[in-house]
């Protein structure tokens, strides 16, 4: 009797037994598919991905509308203007993008916390001597300058003086000038000599003379050749320090077109058209900006320098 | 005798106790574990990765190459819709452009299907704009977005991929004309869904 007993309890207790058995495998296999859709979950991932996809759009669309307002501006204008044109670029793109972003609920803006300048001056109409705006001959093209990238000419035979000998000062031959903070100063003569465009120099390196028979001469003074080969010592941006200073002398005795492109903001003294040429045109090398990145996942606040190349406009 | 008879009648009381206990818990163990056909695992999230990272390959490479920005300007002034659509947009079909091309090699070779919009803002709002069109997504779809500036002076492209003589700025009707802003560009959101068939 008594086993009869004990089996019919033995029966319930092993059920109850098997019962918080089966509750606690329940309970481990859902930690573990939870565990296991937790790690699977790419809601990060996802995140990352989409701030690093909206800065590479910040990379593309700023550097797009700087080239873009470097390329259309093309008359002289203050450098404060610039400066402010570029901050309404920025700012009309940054709420662009943010209205687009804003349907994800996420919200976007870059600010501009510096314009950095530089400047170019062209002088384009090939017809015009070098004198300025007011027509002088002897006066300062700029002044300050922290570095030349590019300085070429395309001096015409028909204006220059015609010289048997070398030139001096005073004798009406073309004279470009360039004197650094250290006193150092070169002096290019430019003269028709025999019916060949001559180039005089006077460099910290040394004294050189070049010359070609073409009718337009090209002449690179940051590589340093004479249509395409090079002079010794016409180099002469590389043989001075910064900050640097132009002037031309004589400047109705040469006619062509040239192109120089500064580092940074420069002065001078002289004149300059708007339109016409000579005109100083301040172009945008680079900007920094503030980047503000707020998704439901996801906040970013950074900063980006987006800097446009020589070439870029 | 009797107590033999009362014992079997309480054996099965007990046995049956034991068996709804059994049942219930067991009942009570497969409610709270949830498993059910949709209950997600690490292998969809993983091919939901997957889709997002063949998506945004897409659209790098497009915009890394200029082919996207080429696409949204393949444009027919005349009719207003992309070149060579019936309906304004590509159904279930790849535009005929470089682009194009790189959405098929990408996608469709993975058997993937997709929608691609370009959204703009105007003083009305945001606009969106079919560029290709394949069907409704699933609930497994991803998206990749990028952005896309255009500017004023960007010309809009022949169905031959060439460029014509017309600007954004002086196009009948571009879709993205009236977004240009004061400064003479657009910011385009490109969205492309992407799901398996």
């Amino acid at each position: 009797m008594t086993r009869g007993h004990d089996r019919g309890q033995l029966l319930l207790i092993t059920a109850i037994m098997l019962a918080i058995v089966l509750l606690m495998l329940a309970v481990m296999l859902n930690v573990t598919i939870l565990a296991d859709a937790l790690a699977a979950d790419g809601s990060t991932a996802d995140a990352e991905r989409d701030i690093v996809g909206y800065l590479d759009g910040v990379d593309r669309g700023i550097t797009t509308i700087i080239v873009a307002n470097n390329e259309r501006r093309n008359s002289t204008i203050p450098y404060e203007v610039v400066v402010a044109e570029t901050r309404t670029s920025v700012h009309s793109w940054s709420d662009q993008a943010a209205a687009s972003y804003l349907r994800d609920g996420t919200y976007t803006n870059v600010t501009v916390d510096e314009v950095d300048v530089r400047t170019r001056i062209v002088h384009d109409n090939a017809s015009a001597t070098f004198t300025d705006a007011d027509g002088a001959a002897n006066w300062q093209v700029f002044a300050d300058a922290p570095g030349i990238d590019v300085f070429e000419l395309n001096i015409s035979r028909d204006d220059l003086v015609e010289r048997n000998a070398s030139c001096s000062p005073d004798e009406g031959c073309f004279e470009l000038i360039i004197q650094d903070v250290d006193g150092a100063t070169s002096r290019v003569y430019v003269a028709n000599r025999s019916g060949e465009i001559t180039l005089e120099a006077s460099t910290p390196a040394g004294t050189t003379t070049c010359s070609t028979p073409a009718a337009v001469g090209k002449i690179d003074l940051v590589n340093g050749t004479l249509d395409g080969d090079v002079c010794d010592r016409l180099d002469i941006v590389d043989q001075h320090t910064a900050p640097m200073e132009l002037r031309y002398a004589n400047a109705t005795n040469a006619s062509g077109t040239y192109v120089i492109d500064i580092e940074g903001q420069v002065t001078s003294t002289g004149a300059f058209h708007t339109e016409g040429s000579p005109r100083k045109i301040p172009l945008v090398s680079a900007v920094n900006l503030s980047v503000t990145y707020r998704s439901p996942s996801l906040e970013y606040h950074g900063a980006k320098t987006i800097t446009v190349g020589d070439g870029d406009g | 005798m009797a107590v033999l008879s009362d014992r079997g009648q309480g054996f099965t009381l007990e046995a049956i106790l034991a068996a709804m206990v059994l049942l219930t818990t067991i009942t009570f163990a497969f409610y709270i574990a949830g498993i059910t056909p949709n209950t997600p695992s690490t292998a969809d999230a993983s091919v939901e990765q997957q889709h997002r990272s063949i998506a945004d390959g897409v659209l790098d490479a497009g915009v890394a190459d200029d082919s996207l920005h080429a696409t949204l300007l393949y444009w027919n002034d005349t009719a207003g819709t992309f070149h060579e659509t019936n309906d304004g947009y590509y159904i279930s079909q790849p535009p005929p452009t470089a682009f194009g091309e790189r959405l098929d090699r990408g996608l469709r070779a993975y058997g993937l299907q997709y929608n691609l919009d370009a959204l703009v803002v105007t003083d009305d709002g945001i606009e969106r704009h079919r560029i290709v069109h394949s069907g409704t997504p699933t609930d497994h779809a991803v998206r990749s977005v990028t952005t896309v500036t255009l500017l004023a002076e960007d010309e809009l492209i022949f169905a031959n991929e060439t460029s014509s003589n017309t600007t954004i700025a002086t196009a009948d009707t571009f879709y993205a004309t009236k977004a240009l802003d004061e400064d003479g560009h657009v910011v385009v959101r490109i969205e492309l869904v992407v799901w398996q068939t």
